[in-house]
C-alpha cells in the first residue's frame, strides 16, 4: 500500500509522466512492479488498501480484471485532485503480464487535458451562447500564436473558413493600422490582469478591402502556473451599423450644438418642473441674461413684470393641457430696456409617453412690432387721405353744381338792379326775376344740405328716414358733373322714389359715391360709356346697385378687391381702401356689399335688410 | 346805356343746358340790344350755327349732355366758311382741355359765376360787328 499511495501522490503532484508500476493481477494484486524512476514505489500496496472504499482502487481493480479477461492492454484517464485542490489528470494503462498479473503505467497528462477540456468547454459554451447571433469566435493559444477562427468569424470578414490561416497574424494584419497599437495595449493590460476582460471596438478590413467596425471581447481562460496567459477566447461582433448610428448621432449632436449657438432664434429647454436647463446664445442676447443666470428659475427674471401673469397663465395651460405654448410678451433687461418677443414651446414626451420637459424658441419681434405700428399708423393716414381725396372730389363736383346757380342769381340780381335804375322794371319782370332767384336759391340750399350731410365722418349718426329718390338725387349732386362731363351716360333707376328707409345717409352716400367714382374710372374714355345707379325695395329692405359698362373685374382678382390696399390702379392713383372701407361701413350697418358676379356688366350691390319704413308706390 | 345800342342787328347764340342760365343770359343780352337765340346742348347749337352764318357771337357752356362746348367749338372751327362767329366759353368748370382753347379758336373763357359788368365787357370786346372779323383779345385766354 505505501507504494501505491506514494504512486498516487506522485501522480497527483508530478507534472511529467511518472513511470510504471505493477500490481498483482486477478481479483488480488500479488506483486507490484517497481519503476526505478518513480520514487517511493518500492512496496507493493496491501490488498486491503487496494480494495478499500476509495473509488480509485475500485477503478484499478475493475480495469485490471478487464485487461486480464481481454488479454490486452486497457488505457483510461483518471482525474484526481492535487494539493491545494488543483485538478490533475493522469493516464493509466494496465497490461496483462501473466495469468493473474498486470503491469500499470501512469502518466500525468494534466496540461494537455486541461487544454482539451477547456477547448471543448469554452468552444461549446461560446458556440451555444452565440448561436443565432452574428458573433465570430476566436480561440487563441497565446504561447504558440495559433488561433482557431470560427466559420462565422471568417464569413464576417468575407472569407471562406479555409481561406484564413489559423494564426494570430490573420487577425493582426486585418486590424486597421491606426487601431492595432492601442488594441494590443488593451490585450497586454488584460494579460497583466489590469482588466477583467479584454474589450475593444476597432476597424477590421474585409476581404474586399472594406473596413468594418468590430466589437472584440475576450478573456484569458487558461493561465500557466507562473501566471502567463496560455489561452484566450473571444468573440467578434460586427457593430458597423451601430457605429454608423453612433457617428450619425454624434454628427447630429455636433450639428445641433453648432446650430443652437448660431441660430438667430433664442432656444431654451426646461425640465418637467419648468426649470431652465439650457439656453443658447441668442436667447441670452434677447433676454439680457447670461446662461448661468438663466438656469433654474432664473429665466423668469427676463420677463417684463407686467407680463409675468400672462406668461404664467399660458405656461400653466401649456403644461397641463398640452399643445403649444404660443405667446408674445416682453423681456426686460437689467437696464430696463424692454423687447417684444414671441415664444413658442413644445413639450418633450419621453418613451413612456410622459412629458418630461419642454423645448422652446424665442424671437425678438421688437422691430416688427414697431414696423407694424408704423404701418397701422400709415394705413390710418392713408385711409384719412383717401377720405380727403374723396371729399375733395365731392367738393369739386359741388363747386361745379354751385357755379351755375350762383351765376344765375348774380346776373338776375344785377339785371334787376340795372333795370330798376333805368326805370324799366315792370312788376312782371320783377316777379319773374324773384321767382327765378327763389328756385335757384332752393337748388343751392339743397346742394349745401347735401354737403353738410355727406362731407362728414358720419360715424355714429343715427339712421334717419329718407326718401330713396331724394337720397339718390342728393348723392348724384356730388358726381353727376364729373360723370356727364366725360360724356358718360348716367341712368338712374328708382322704381319707388317715394319709398322711405331708415338709412345712415352720410356713410351710405360715401359708399355709393365710392362705387360711382370707381364706375366712372372704369368707363371713362370708353365709347358708349354708361353708368346706372339704382335703388329698389326688396322685402323689408333696400337694394342699391351701381352698374357700369366697363371691362369688368378679372375673375382672378374678384376675391381680392375687398382686401385692404389691393388696387389695380397705377401707383399713386389709388389707395386700395375704397372697397374695403365701404364694405366695413355697410357691414356695420348690418348690410352686405358684394360684387354681383352673375350680372353681365360690372355690378356692385349694397343690400340693407330691415330698413324700409314706408313702401312707396312704384312710379309709372 | 340802351339809348344807342351799339349791337343793333347782331345775333348771339347762347348754349347752356341750364334753362335758368339761358333765360337770365338772354335777358341781359337783349337789354344790350342783341338778338338772342338759344340752344340747350351742342347738337342743337351746331344746327343753329349752320342755319345762321351771320352769327356775331357764340356763348357756350362747357359741359352739356350729348355734345359739349369743346366739341361744339371744334365743329364751328371746322365749318368751311371764310369767317366764323367768335366763340366764347362760359363755364364754372375747369377742363384741362381748355388748355387747347386757342387751337379750337376759342376767343375767351368766362368763368361762372360772373358779374353783369364782366359779361357786358366780354360781349363788347368779342362780338363781331356785322360784316367784319373780330380781333383776338390778348391775354383773355387762361
Amino acid at each position: 500500500m505505501p507504494e501505491l499511495v506514494a504512486l498516487l501522490r506522485l501522480v497527483r503532484e508530478s507534472t511529467s509522466p511518472i513511470g510504471a508500476f505493477a500490481l498483482r493481477g486477478g481479483t488480488s494484486f500479488e506483486e507490484l512492479g517497481r519503476n526505478p524512476d518513480a520514487e517511493g514505489c518500492g512496496q507493493a500496496p496491501a490488498r486491503a488498501d487496494l480494495y478499500g472504499a476509495q473509488p480509485f482502487t475500485t477503478i484499478l481493480e475493475r480495469r485490471g480484471q478487464e485487461s486480464l479477461s481481454a488479454g490486452r492492454a486497457v488505457t483510461f484517464e483518471h482525474r484526481c485532485v492535487g494539493p491545494g485542490g488543483a485538478q490533475r489528470w493522469c493516464q493509466l494503462t494496465v497490461q496483462p503480464v501473466g495469468p493473474q498479473r498486470c503491469m500499470w503505467l501512469a502518466a500525468d497528462i494534466t496540461p494537455a487535458k486541461v487544454e482539451e477540456v477547456s477547448r471543448l468547454t469554452y468552444a461549446e459554451r461560446l458556440d451555444y451562447a452565440v448561436r443565432g447571433m452574428n458573433d465570430g469566435i476566436w480561440d487563441w493559444r497565446v504561447d504558440t500564436g495559433e488561433v482557431y477562427f470560427s466559420p462565422r468569424w471568417c464569413e464576417m470578414l468575407g472569407y471562406a473558413p479555409d481561406e484564413v490561416p489559423q494564426h494570430l497574424s490573420s487577425w493582426s494584419e486585418s486590424v486597421h493600422p491606426d487601431d492595432l497599437p492601442w488594441v494590443l495595449v488593451e490585450v497586454e493590460r488584460h494579460f497583466a490582469r489590469q482588466t477583467e476582460r479584454y474589450e475593444t471596438t476597432h476597424r477590421v478590413r474585409t476581404k474586399s478591402g472594406e473596413w468594418r467596425w468590430i466589437l472584440d471581447r475576450g478573456e484569458v481562460v487558461l493561465w500557466s502556473s507562473d501566471g502567463r496567459p496560455l489561452r484566450m477566447v473571444g468573440a467578434h461582433t460586427d457593430v458597423t451599423g451601430q457605429k454608423h448610428i453612433e457617428h450619425q448621432l454624434r454628427d447630429q449632436e455636433r450639428r445641433t450644438a453648432a446650430l443652437m449657438q448660431l441660430a438667430p432664434v433664442g432656444i431654451y429647454q426646461t425640465d418637467e418642473a419648468g426649470n431652465c436647463i439650457f439656453v443658447n446664445e441668442a436667447w441670452c442676447n434677447i433676454a439680457g441674461l447670461s446662461p448661468e443666470e438663466a438656469l433654474g428659475s432664473g429665466w423668469a427674471r427676463a420677463i417684463h413684470p407686467d407680463d409675468l401673469e400672462a406668461v404664467g397663465a399660458e405656461w400653466q395651460r401649456f403644461v397641463t393641457e398640452g399643445g403649444l405654448f404660443h405667446l408674445s410678451f416682453r423681456f426686460v433687461d437689467k437696464n430696463g430696456v424692454s423687447r417684444h418677443v414671441l415664444s413658442r414651446a413644445s413639450r418633450l414626451i419621453n418613451d413612456h409617453g410622459v412629458p418630461d420637459g419642454t423645448v422652446g424658441t424665442v424671437i425678438d419681434i421688437t422691430s416688427e412690432r414697431a414696423q407694424e405700428e408704423a404701418l397701422t399708423q400709415q394705413r390710418a393716414q392713408m385711409a384719412a387721405s383717401s377720405r380727403l381725396a374723396a371729399l375733395g372730389e365731392m367738393a369739386g363736383g359741388l363747386a361745379h353744381e354751385l357755379n351755375t346757380p350762383l351765376a344765375v342769381m348774380l346776373l338776375t340780381v344785377e339785371q334787376l338792379q340795372a333795370q330798376e335804375r333805368e326805370g324799366q322794371l315792370p312788376r312782371e319782370r320783377l316777379m319773374r326775376g324773384l321767382s327765378r332767384l327763389e328756385s335757384t336759391l332752393g337748388r343751392v340750399t339743397r346742394i349745401m344740405k347735401s354737403l353738410r350731410n355727406f362731407a362728414r365722418d358720419g360715424e355714429g349718426d343715427a339712421p334717419e328716414p329718407v326718401r330713396l329718390g331724394g337720397f339718390i338725387e342728393d348723392v348724384l349732386y356730388f358726381c353727376r358733373e364729373r360723370i356727364l362731363n366725360h360724356g358718360i351716360r348716367l341712368n338712374v333707376q328708382i322704381p319707388a322714389p317715394e319709398a322711405e328707409a331708415r338709412l345712415g345717409t352720410t356713410q351710405l352716400a360715401q359708399v355709393l359715391l365710392n362705387l360711382l367714382n370707381n364706375a366712372h374710372d372704369a368707363v371713362v374714355g370708353q365709347e358708349l360709356a354708361w353708368i346706372e345707379v339704382s335703388a329698389e325695395v326688396v322685402g323689408d329692405g333696400v337694394r342699391f346697385a351701381v352698374t357700369d359698362s366697363g371691362p369688368g373685374i378679372r375673375e382672378d382678382l374678384r376675391a381680392r378687391i375687398f382686401e385692404p390696399f389691393f388696387t389695380t390702379r397705377p401707383v399713386g392713383q389709388g389707395t386700395g381702401l375704397g372697397l374695403p372701407i365701404s364694405k366695413g361701413l355697410i357691414e356695420r350697418m348690418g348690410g352686405r356689399l358684394r360684387l354681383d358676379v352673375g350680372a353681365p356688366s360690372t355690378r356692385f350691390v349694397v343690400e340693407l335688410p330691415g330698413v324700409l319704413t314706408t313702401q312707396g308706390e312704384p312710379s309709372a | 346805356m340802351f339809348t344807342d345800342p351799339p349791337f343793333a342787328g347782331c345775333v348771339v347764340l347762347v348754349v347752356d343746358d341750364d334753362a335758368d342760365m339761358r333765360e337770365v343770359m338772354s335777358g341781359v343780352l337783349e337789354d344790350l340790344g342783341l338778338a338772342v337765340i338759344e340752344a340747350k346742348d351742342g347738337l342743337e347749337a351746331i344746327a343753329l350755327v349752320r342755319a345762321n352764318p351771320g352769327l356775331c357771337l357764340i356763348l357756350s357752356d362747357l359741359k352739356m349732355p350729348r355734345c359739349d362746348g369743346l366739341e361744339l367749338a371744334r365743329a364751328v372751327k371746322e365749318l368751311p366758311w371764310p369767317t366764323k362767329p367768335p366763340f366764347v366759353i362760359v363755364s364754372g368748370y375747369s377742363d384741362p382741355a381748355l388748355g387747347r382753347a386757342e387751337e379750337l379758336n376759342i376767343l375767351s373763357i368766362l368763368r361762372k359765376p360772373f358779374r353783369l359788368e364782366e359779361l357786358r365787357a366780354l360781349v363788347a370786346r368779342s362780338i363781331r360787328p356785322l360784316g367784319s372779323t373780330p380781333e383776338p383779345v390778348p391775354g383773355s385766354l387762361d
